[in-house]
């Protein structure tokens, strides 16, 4: 593990410590606590649960080492850097994402002990109104500060690897083509839809169309297919054809071939990242074509090293020929 | 796949096509079951006629490597050993290079039966 990952395992794990810390003392020593305490709330502040103080300051505790784990591990999975064909900084974000959860946690909790401070009933406990809006805002700072704090690091070791051109004939024409799917994406769409059936019909239509719609969705976009010709590359999704990406033979600044994981770009399918767009339907070999203007644009595909010297060797003979 | 046509080249641009597909079963890089693109997309692609696209995956079809079925479109056949494409290939190439030294076909198979008996 380098230092860098090391840093950002911490930081990303060590502010949930701090941000529980008062709820954690104040429960573990102030003396004007009733026991059991006002352990949750309405909507108008008025303590609706109560739990014993003890277990309150053990979930308490469970709760800031969990958390504590569970981003630190996160950070130190995701690594440092951004992963080829995007600049999002997933550990960065991490960080901020951390810091966010544990400033918005800390100051709820330590609103809701506050409020029972002093009192022997805790039905009295009243959670004054601006906690949840404090919480945000401290939230919301929290995360930006992180951001700031968070030392950038350029993309780690694995450069995508350029690809020399194949040399292409001036009145030649090619093509390359090929399907890229995943088995389990059709079925995650599959059980969407069907899941969408069952809420329309026990909770609210309106619920049912939109799950199925989306699970409808995901099975249409499964699959994509992925050509290279004269024309440049053009990758079509799913089963209608759209959506459809087109990047121009003379739009081509460089191709290079890179190993993608679905983590670096924030999941499965179309994915839109900062730093350009990927095709994202498997782990493993891709395709990464930089725009003249920067942007790139990512699709995992198998055999990437034939696709990338044939768009190479497009982009460098001024591709159409005709 | 990656499929080449040269169209300066004496070689009819469906032969082209269906030579590419053949070479591509017989070194692994395309697999029984997988799909070649549709006739309309490669001949966009290749900017060639959608009946050049078509003439190549027919002869594919004679010789046995794919199967083209209506609304389906061109898939390769299942348990096509690669080295049946590979064969095919040598004997479009022996057939040429008969007809460079202006052998005629009668000759070319009178050859290789005799070949056969031999070997």
């Amino acid at each position: 593990m380098s230092s860098a990952t090391t840093r950002r395992t911490l930081l990303a794990g060590i502010p949930h410590l701090i941000a529980f810390a008062p709820a954690i003392v104040v429960l573990a020593t102030a003396d004007g606590l009733p026991d059991p305490i006002a352990s949750h709330f309405d909507l108008s502040g008025s303590a609706d649960r109560y739990a014993g103080r003890a277990t309150v300051l053990a979930v308490t505790v469970a709760l800031a080492v969990g958390l504590a784990l569970l981003f630190g591990l996160c950070a130190r999975q995701s690594g440092a850097g951004s992963p080829p064909g995007t600049r999002w900084d997933n550990g960065r974000v991490l960080v901020a994402a951390s810091w966010a959860t544990a400033g918005l946690l800390g100051a709820i909790l330590v609103g809701s002990v506050a409020a029972n401070l002093g009192l022997t009933d805790p039905a009295a406990a009243v959670l004054p109104w601006w906690t949840f809006p404090a919480g945000l805002a401290t939230g919301a700072v929290a995360g930006v500060v992180a951001w700031l704090v968070t030392p950038s690091i350029p993309a780690n070791g694995e450069e995508p690897e350029a690809v020399p051109a194949v040399p292409l004939g001036p009145a030649e024409q090619f093509s390359w083509s090929r399907t890229v799917g995943s088995p389990w994406i059709p079925a995650v769409g599959a059980v969407m839809a069907i899941i969408g059936c069952a809420l329309g019909v026990t909770v609210h239509p309106a619920a049912g169309i939109i799950t199925g719609v989306a699970g409808v969705a995901v099975v249409l976009n499964s699959q994509a297919w992925v050509t290279v010709d004269r024309r440049g590359l053009t990758i079509t999704l799913g089963l209608l054809g759209w959506p459809r990406l087109h990047v121009p033979a003379d739009d081509v600044a460089s191709v290079t071939v890179a190993d993608i994981s679905p983590t670096g770009f924030g999941g499965w399918g179309y994915r839109i990242v900062p730093g350009g767009r990927g095709i994202i339907l498997r782990a493993g070999p891709a395709l990464v074509v930089t725009r003249r203007s920067g942007q790139q644009l990512t699709v995992t595909v198998d055999d990437p090293r034939t696709a990338a010297g044939v768009l190479a060797g497009v982009a460098s003979s001024g591709g159409r020929s005709c | 796949m990656l499929i080449r046509v040269d169209p300066t080249r004496a070689t009819p641009l469906a032969d082209q096509i269906a030579a590419c597909v053949r070479r591509g079963i017989a070194d692994g890089s395309v697999r029984g079951g997988e799909r070649l693109p549709g006739a309309r997309d490669l001949a966009a692609s290749l900017q060639v006629s959608i009946h050049t696209v078509l003439a190549g995956y027919q002869s594919l079809r004679d010789e046995g490597l794919i199967e083209l079925r209506r609304g389906r479109g061109a898939i390769v056949r299942d348990g096509v050993p690669a080295g049946r494409a590979a064969v095919v290939e040598l004997a479009r190439d022996l057939v040429r290079a008969a007809r460079r030294f202006d052998l005629d076909d009668e000759e070319v198979v009178a050859l290789v039966r005799a070949a056969a008996r031999t070997s």
